[in-house]
């Protein structure tokens, strides 16, 4: 999805590689598994059980995990689960036994990646991983330059973030100007102030448009929706 | 017994009568020899003198005497001459009288007793020598007053008488010899006068009545003193019939005596011999003492003959009584032979007696039957017994011994015996002590039941059994077909990753990795072969082979067999709590297994139709627990089920029963009859906190002893 921002001023490290990791409670599974990976230029990590991956493996970094979901103890769905709470940005990729469809689907739904029943083609594998490496590089990416829009917004003072919600709706000065004087009367702005505001909110932002202005505080999640009800 | 004492008492009697008639013939021969010898010395006496006064009658000096009485040189010649001769004969005195009884001269002419000038013309010597005839008298003496015997004989001058001599003997010297004697000794003259005597008392006593005319006699004589009188002797006379004297009795005294007249014709005198009559007495009675003596004995001989003859009696008595009572006895003990060998013959039950070594002593019919041997064969046989099966000879002996040992199973023994004709006779024997009448323990009596056809039905019945037990483990596996799908996926899933690395890595000419991962893909269908194989073993058709197996070992066999991936694809944990060590039971492994699969799946189902409720993880355990005491390992399958209620704990191991629509029924009634049949149970319960326990309980058996 990187396509949809291909505009994006925030540099992102493209050369950072994804972790692959196998969690699989068999041995014989998990090993083969690691073998094929390496096989195919990955370098896997291979964990026995849920509560071991979740202790080692560094979740923050983007990767990819291979999660057996029949395990003793924590099961897959249980792992996948744990994993979601800690906002993990490792993308997860099913592996499941015949007739474990249901199990699949839903996991499937609550975010997986992919699900792969076993015994699965070596294609299929490592296109799977594969894709669910690079989603996790971009959802990293994405995360990285939401940070760095953040980190500018902070710059801005209280009255400019004020102007510049409204500024990012897509109405003009004056319109702001009027919004702000009816939302406060006692502290009436002069259109023209709102204009300065808005050189100084550009600047801050590294941005040239309102448009651009209207998808940050979109992606900060900071959209003004009071005034669009109004 | 009174003809017995009568006869002792006429023994006694007799032999007192015996006794008395020997002693009394004894004695009186000896009366009769000793009158002979004393009559003989009495006469002796009496007649050595005699010749003395015809002697001297011849001697002219006293005819001249005669002729001159005055002449006093005659008289003194005369005298001398007496007195010469009379102390060479050794007489008391001699004299001379003349024809008017004057005595002219004497031997004792010197003495104051001097019989001269005394005239003896009354005495009767003096009559008798005056008619020309030899006198003699006994009397006492006129002139000195002592007893003497006189004798005397004329002096004949021309025919005619001149004078008389006479002789006066002392008879004094035999009266002491007779003193000598025991008993009294005296004589009597004619008249039956006691006049010499060894008691004094009696003397001048007479012994019959005396006719006037003989007392004026005696008196006119002076034969016994101036002064005699008639005076009866103190004893009176008894005549006994056939006695040759009489007896005398002493009334004074009491004395009796036995008395023997020995007569003396030429003198006119009677010897009276006496012996004391209580010898005889004595005699009797020592005879009545032995006689009472032997009659004792022979009283009590026949009082011990009698009883004797009794007891004697008694016994044979007895001996017939016996006798008749051991008839009976022998018939009644011929009936219970009798009755006992019908018993023994209609038996079908085998019996065997053996020795305390083990030597057969008895077989019954149905025993010989049962294997073909006739008792002849089989009768002191000792182990091993030809009927032993071959194959079993260990065994055998084991059972040999412990019966011997007096430990045979109270239940029985089971044992294979083989039949003469080759066939195999299935058994059970019971042995109990064999005890004699008298208490004795002699040895083993076993009975021995023909279980054969038994057997076979139980054999049909044991294949059945494992027809259907199979039956159940297939149908176990089918009911855990997607975990076995699944547990076969793992390996064939690696297989393949492994596959395809292998392509891979061969592609990128990276030789190490490819080895590793053909050795690793090698490993994963060497796993799934296993799986297989494990399976096909579970499910196949096998002969019940009972060995010491270790309960936990089976938990975990049944684990890896597909409990432990069933559990997992129902989300249910297993828990382990075995028992430290290995628990040794007797039992069919695979049989074992099959029960703890069935307790652990059922357990697992129990808990999935919980699976809906919003349970805590932890609940989601299957808890596998083995305990041991000293005689049982116990295996404990816990779930968290929803329990047993009471309508179903009631039907739990019923054939067909189930709570499952797919479920057949069979699981745990299969269950209950394996573990049954290796001596154990199987328990269910509710567990404290909710769901179900159950729990198998088998005997240990210890290899070592513990």
């Amino acid at each position: 999805m990187t396509d949809s921002h291909p505009t994006t001023p925030v540099a992102v490290n493209t050369t950072v590689s994804a972790n692959v990791y196998v969690v699989d409670d068999d041995e014989g599974v998990r090993n083969s598994l690691a073998a094929l990976l390496l096989a195919g230029g990955h370098a896997p990590r291979t964990f026995a059980s849920g509560p071991e991956f979740l202790a080692r493996a560094d979740l923050a970094h983007p990767g990819c995990v291979l999660l057996d979901l029949r395990m003793d103890g924590m099961s897959g769905l249980q792992v996948f689960d744990a994993l979601r709470e800690r906002n993990a940005v490792l993308k997860t990729v099913f592996l499941s036994a015949h007739g474990e469809l249901a199990s699949a689907v839903t996991a499937v739904k609550q975010g997986a990646v992919d699900w792969l029943e076993k015994p699965c083609d070596e294609q299929t594998l490592l296109a799977a991983v594969l894709r669910a490496a690079n989603l996790s590089l971009e959802d990293a990416q994405r995360a990285q330059r939401r940070n760095t829009l953040r980190e500018r917004w902070n710059t801005l003072s209280p009255r400019q973030q004020e102007v510049a919600r409204l500024l990012a709706t897509g109405i003009s000065s004056k319109e702001v100007a009027r919004a702000l004087a009816q939302r406060d009367p006692e502290r009436p702005i002069d259109p023209r102030t709102v204009d300065t505001h808005r050189s100084a909110i550009f600047l801050k932002l590294d941005i040239r448009s309102s448009h651009e202005l209207g998808m940050l505080v979109e992606d900060l999640g900071l959209a003004e929706n009071t005034l669009r009800t109004l | 017994m009174a003809a017995v004492v009568g006869l002792a008492v006429l023994l006694v009697l007799g032999a007192g009568e015996w006794a008395t008639q020997s002693e009394l013939d004894n004695q009186w021969d000896n009366l009769r020899r000793s009158g002979e010898v004393q009559a003989l010395a009495l006469r002796g006496v009496a007649t050595r003198y005699s010749y003395l006064p015809f002697t001297a009658a011849q001697q002219p000096l006293i005819a001249e005497l005669l002729h001159n009485p005055g002449a006093q040189p005659l008289r003194s010649a005369a005298n001398a001459y007496l007195q010469t001769i009379n102390a060479n004969a050794g007489s008391d005195t001699l004299y001379v009288m003349n024809t008017d009884g004057l005595t002219v001269a004497s031997s004792n002419w010197d003495t104051p007793t001097s019989f001269v000038n005394q005239n003896y013309g009354n005495r009767p010597y003096f009559r008798d020598a005056l008619q020309g005839q030899p006198g003699r008298f006994y009397g006492v003496g006129k002139t000195t007053g002592e007893p003497g015997l006189f004798a005397s004989a004329p002096v004949v001058e021309n025919g005619r008488v001149i004078g008389v001599v006479a002789v006066k003997v002392w008879m004094q010297p035999i009266v002491d010899t007779w003193a000598q004697l025991r008993d009294p000794v005296f004589v009597t003259d004619e008249r039956g006068i006691v006049f010499l005597g060894s008691v004094l008392p009696w003397l001048y006593q007479t012994t019959r009545p005396l006719p006037e005319q003989d007392v004026q006699q005696v008196q006119f004589d002076e034969q016994y003193g101036a002064r005699w009188t008639p005076q009866p002797v103190p004893w009176k006379t008894l005549q006994r019939d056939g006695q040759p004297g009489t007896e005398i009795l002493v009334p004074g005294t009491g004395k009796r005596y036995l008395a023997l007249e020995e007569r003396l014709p030429d003198l006119g005198w009677t010897l009276t011999l006496t012996a004391d009559s209580k010898a005889i007495a004595l005699a009797r009675q020592q005879a009545w003492a032995l006689a009472s003596l032997a009659s004792g004995l022979l009283v009590l001989g026949a009082l011990y003959w009698q009883l004797r003859e009794r007891r004697l009696q008694e016994n044979r008595q007895a001996r017939i009584e016996l006798e008749q009572r051991v008839q009976e006895r022998t018939h009644a003990l011929q009936q219970a032979q009798a009755f006992r060998q019908s018993m023994e013959d209609s038996l079908l039950v085998g019996m065997r007696a053996r020795d305390l070594e083990g030597r057969i002593v008895y077989v019954n019919a149905a025993m010989c039957d049962m294997v073909g041997y006739s008792a002849d064969e089989l009768i002191g046989c000792l182990p091993p017994y030809p009927y032993w099966h071959p194959d079993d000879l260990d065994r055998h002996w084991n059972d040999s011994d412990t019966a011997l040992a007096g430990k045979a199973a109270p239940q029985g023994n089971e044992n294979r015996l083989r039949h003469r004709n080759g066939s195999d006779v299935y058994t059970m024997f019971y042995t109990a002590r064999l005890i004699d009448g008298n208490g004795q323990h002699i040895g083993w009596m076993s009975s021995v039941v023909d279980i054969t056809a038994q057997k076979r039905a139980e054999e049909q019945q044991q294949q059945r059994e494992a027809q259907l037990q199979r039956v159940q483990r297939v149908i176990t596996v089918g009911e855990m077909a997607s975990t076995l799908a699944h547990e076969l996926n793992q390996p064939l899933a690696a297989l393949v990753n492994y596959a395809a690395a292998a392509r891979s890595l061969a592609t990128q000419g990276k030789t190490e990795l490819l080895n590793d991962s053909l050795t690793a893909l090698s490993s994963q269908a060497l796993r799934a072969a296993d799986i297989v194989g494990r399976i096909r073993r579970w499910v196949r058709q096998h002969p019940e082979a009972r060995e010491p197996c270790d309960l936990n070992a089976a938990v975990d066999q049944s684990l890896g067999l597909l409990l432990r991936a069933e559990a997992r694809r129902h989300g249910v944990a297993v828990r382990l709590d075995l028992a430290h060590g290995p628990l040794r039971v007797n039992a069919d492994r695979v049989l074992l297994e099959q029960v703890v699969l069935n307790l652990g799946l059922n357990a697992l189902q129990a808990m999935q139709a919980m699976r809906a409720d919003a349970t805590p993880p932890e609940a989601h355990e299957l808890l596998l627990r083995t305990t041991a005491d000293t005689r049982f390992a116990c295996l404990e399958v816990l779930d968290r089920g929803p329990g047993l209620p009471p309508e179903i704990a009631k039907r739990l191991f019923e054939p067909f029963f189930t709570t499952r629509s797919d479920g057949l029924g069979l699981g745990l009634n299969i269950c209950r009859s394996i573990v049954e049949s290796m001596g154990g149970e199987l328990l269910a319960r509710n567990r404290d906190g909710g769901g179900a326990v159950f729990e198998i309980r088998l005997p240990r058996i210890f290899l070592s002893p513990p």
